[in-house]
């Protein structure tokens, strides 16, 4: 089932066309990496999910919701770009905020006891905004985003600025909210993050979309049957033609190879067994996601030039 | 409309509950206070009495001329020469010398002291000859006290009539009209500063967009404009009763101590002159507050307030544009000039209304919305046929209306505007096409 529905939406500012025409399914209870580079259009189709700009074209639709609502009301959205009123109390910001998103004062006062408690902020209740770190603000901007139970939760960079220990805290809670049911749309330039975290990703460049799929099914189309393997001994010299893998790296008995069309795993293994040589360790070499995406950001460059 | 109203409770809560709202609000009335006390102090207590000695060779006009706060006179019989000398021994300030003279060719009247007379004592000391002289002439020609008296009773002053019903004093409603107009000019700059500030901040706080995802720009603009406002009008509210109170206390001051006066100080014949200033103090006070209720008062409040909240908004809504456009303090002057510049004119248009409050100028001028909240207060004062009020109103009303749609327009493409330095042909566009 399909949470969110992006059917070829335009968005145009001046000559620029920012969105061009997106098609996009984000299944429900999923966690979902958008990504792109900067300028590929992110914020504004972001923007035009909460609603806060208007297509020029195409609809955008939130299922699972009561007709005749206000899409914005089960869209939790953390910016990029975000602040917070640095001279209001950190409990009056939280209760004014949460109360924009139509919860009434006591249910928005019921969950912020839960969050504060759980984020370990009730001292800083008190305390004004400004006087908090950096960390300790985007905690509490990051209660302010889900306060109201939204379906869909979309964070920008939501780990910038965050230790270690406040990004495990943030993390683990993005699994919480999606085991409760919540969808998270994440949008990152971190590529070690998203591999971590996304089960789907789609990746923009220009207002289009140039790839979609899952995490582990995009590893694999565009894997490129290279493999690790560390041995024991010593490899002959003069390696005769008829090998099924070709050396691409060797050094300190770790090799790196690429296997010959028609060739499997098992047609090197077997070389290695036959030959006497101990194999140590041996395993695929699965492109990094960021390499699919600067790969496909570059070429994507290429093709146009 | 619960939106609106929630960020109109926290922009309105978030200044009244601020120490500088609370300061401001308290020290402007004590302020007023502090500035009438001293005045009163200076009239009423002014110690610093010239005591003068006079010598009168004629024996006329010593006798005549009154004591005063300042000034206190004792006839001598002292050689001029003698009192010349040992004036300051006596405790004198200096020597009034009234030499014998022909009246009709008064001179060689003479003050011998260290120091000057200064202006006020010498017209004084000369008035008060003078009107002995003249009594001395004319009863020379026949003409006794009593008669002189009564002729120097006969006052002439000049009182309107306006034919709307609104009789006025022209000194009075030209003062109460330009301050009100000034006040006007104030109070639009300053609330409406603050509404830029206030846009502004929450631009490059970045919390807008947090805040755009939840309402719309519009109620996020008119949510500030009405609270902002709402603070202008608490603010007016307090000063209102507080200076209401000031001025019970004080006329229960003046009255109380107007009162034991005779008691404490009548004895004494130095601070005798008191009294009289005092009255005359109170007087001027009395015949203030005669000529205020000759003004409209009730119609120069409700106007006031009229013309306050939809200048105001109107004005206001022109600044969030301002503030929303821009991306800090340094870019906002090359646009808040033409936001400024209609309210500097109406200005410039209030004080040659000053001049002739019946011209032309004035009546278009209190039609024309951008003018009107500051021209139209001054002229109430002087009586404003009721269809010029009313026109001027409406036309205020449709116009702070528009102008909220067009800044509405504009607020909404500049707030999400990052880094780009915007002019003014380029918010001229977004009037015309939103983009957002």
């Amino acid at each position: 089932m399909d949470l969110l529905v992006i059917e070829n939406v335009v968005k145009v500012f001046g000559n620029t066309n920012a969105v061009d025409h997106i098609s996009l399914r984000v299944p429900e209870q999923t966690i979902f990496g958008l990504l792109g580079p900067n300028g590929a259009g992110k914020t504004t189709l972001i923007r035009m999910i909460t609603d806060i700009l208007y297509q020029d074209s195409g609809t955008i639709r939130l299922n699972n919701i009561p007709d005749n609502s206000e899409r914005s009301l089960f869209i939790g959205y953390m910016p990029e770009e975000r602040g917070l009123y640095k001279k209001m109390k950190v409990g009056e910001h939280l209760l004014y905020l949460a109360q924009l998103k139509n919860l009434s004062a006591k249910q928005a006062k019921e969950k912020l006891q839960y969050w504060s408690e759980k984020f370990a902020i009730t001292d800083w209740w008190n305390k004004q905004v400004g006087e908090l770190s950096k960390g300790m603000q985007q905690k509490v901007q990051f209660i302010a985003t889900v306060i109201h139970e939204p379906k869909l939760i979309i964070l920008d960079e939501p780990f910038s600025g965050l230790d270690p220990i406040n990004t495990n805290l943030i993390k683990d809670e993005i699994y919480n909210l999606k085991q409760n049911g919540a969808t998270i749309l994440f949008s990152t330039h971190r590529m070690e993050q998203v591999e971590e975290i996304c089960e789907r990703i789609v990746l923009v460049n220009k207002g289009k979309v140039i790839l979609e799929g899952g995490v582990m099914e995009l590893k694999n189309r565009f894997k490129e049957n290279k493999f690790q393997l560390v041995y024991e001994g010593t490899i002959p010299q003069d390696l005769p033609d008829t090998l099924p893998f070709e050396v691409l790296d060797n050094s300190e008995q770790q090799l790196t190879l690429h296997i010959k069309d028609g060739f499997t795993a098992n047609h090197i293994l077997q070389f290695f067994i036959d030959n006497g040589l101990p194999v140590k360790a041996f395993n695929e070499m699965l492109p990094s996601i960021n390499e699919i995406f600067i790969n496909q950001v570059q070429g994507n460059v290429a093709d146009k030039q | 409309m619960r939106k609106i109203g929630l960020i109109i409770q926290r922009e309105y809560l978030s200044r009244v509950k601020k120490k500088s709202f609370i300061l401001t609000t308290l020290l402007v009335p004590i302020g007023f206070l502090l500035l009438l006390a001293v005045q009163f102090i200076l009239v009423a207590f002014n110690s610093d009495t010239l005591r003068i000695v006079v010598k009168d060779d004629t024996g006329n006009f010593a006798h005549r001329i009154k004591d005063t706060e300042s000034l206190y006179f004792k006839k001598s019989n002292e050689t001029l020469d003698q009192l010349k000398s040992n004036y300051q021994a006596q405790g004198y300030d200096g020597v009034l010398y009234i030499p014998q003279f022909n009246l009709d060719n008064p001179n060689g009247i003479t003050y011998y002291s260290d120091k000057l007379l200064g202006l006020s004592a010498k017209s004084y000391i000369q008035s008060e000859l003078k009107d002995e002289l003249r009594k001395l002439k004319l009863a020379e020609m026949g003409v006794n006290d009593e008669v002189y008296s009564r002729v120097q009773k006969v006052q002439v002053s000049i009182s309107e009539e306006a034919s709307s019903g609104s009789s006025g004093n022209t000194g009075l409603a030209t003062a109460v009209g330009f301050v009100m107009g000034f006040l006007m000019y104030m109070i639009i700059f300053i609330y409406g500063a603050m509404v830029m500030r206030g846009v502004m901040e929450e631009k490059t706080n970045r919390i807008v967009e947090v805040l755009l995802s939840s309402v719309r720009p519009f109620q996020l603009m008119i949510g500030k404009i009405v609270g902002i406002g709402a603070v202008g009008l608490t603010q007016f509210f307090i000063w209102i009763v507080l200076m209401f109170l000031i001025n019970l206390g004080l006329g229960l001051f003046v009255g109380g101590t107007g009162g034991t006066m005779p008691g404490t100080f009548g004895s004494n014949g130095m601070v005798g002159g008191n009294e009289q200033q005092m009255e005359q103090a109170m007087q001027i006070a009395q015949s203030i507050q005669g000529q205020l209720e000759s003004l409209p008062l009730g119609m120069l409040i409700v106007g006031f307030i009229f013309y306050f909240l939809f200048g105001y908004v109107m004005y206001a809504a022109m600044f969030a544009a301002v503030g929303s456009a821009v991306n800090d303090e340094s870019e906002t002057q090359s646009l808040t000039f033409p936001v400024s510049l209609p309210i500097i004119i109406s200005i410039f248009i209030l004080s040659a209304v000053i001049e002739s409050p019946n011209s032309g100028l004035a009546f278009w001028s209190s039609l024309i919305p951008l003018f009107s909240p500051i021209i139209m207060p001054f002229r109430i004062a002087f009586g404003v046929p009721l269809w010029e009020l009313l026109v001027s109103m409406v036309l205020l009303v449709a116009g702070s209306m528009a102008m909220v749609w067009l800044s509405a327009k504009i607020y909404r493409t500049g707030i999400l505007m990052y880094g780009k330095k915007v002019s003014l042909s380029e918010i001229a566009r977004w009037m015309v096409k939103s983009s957002a």
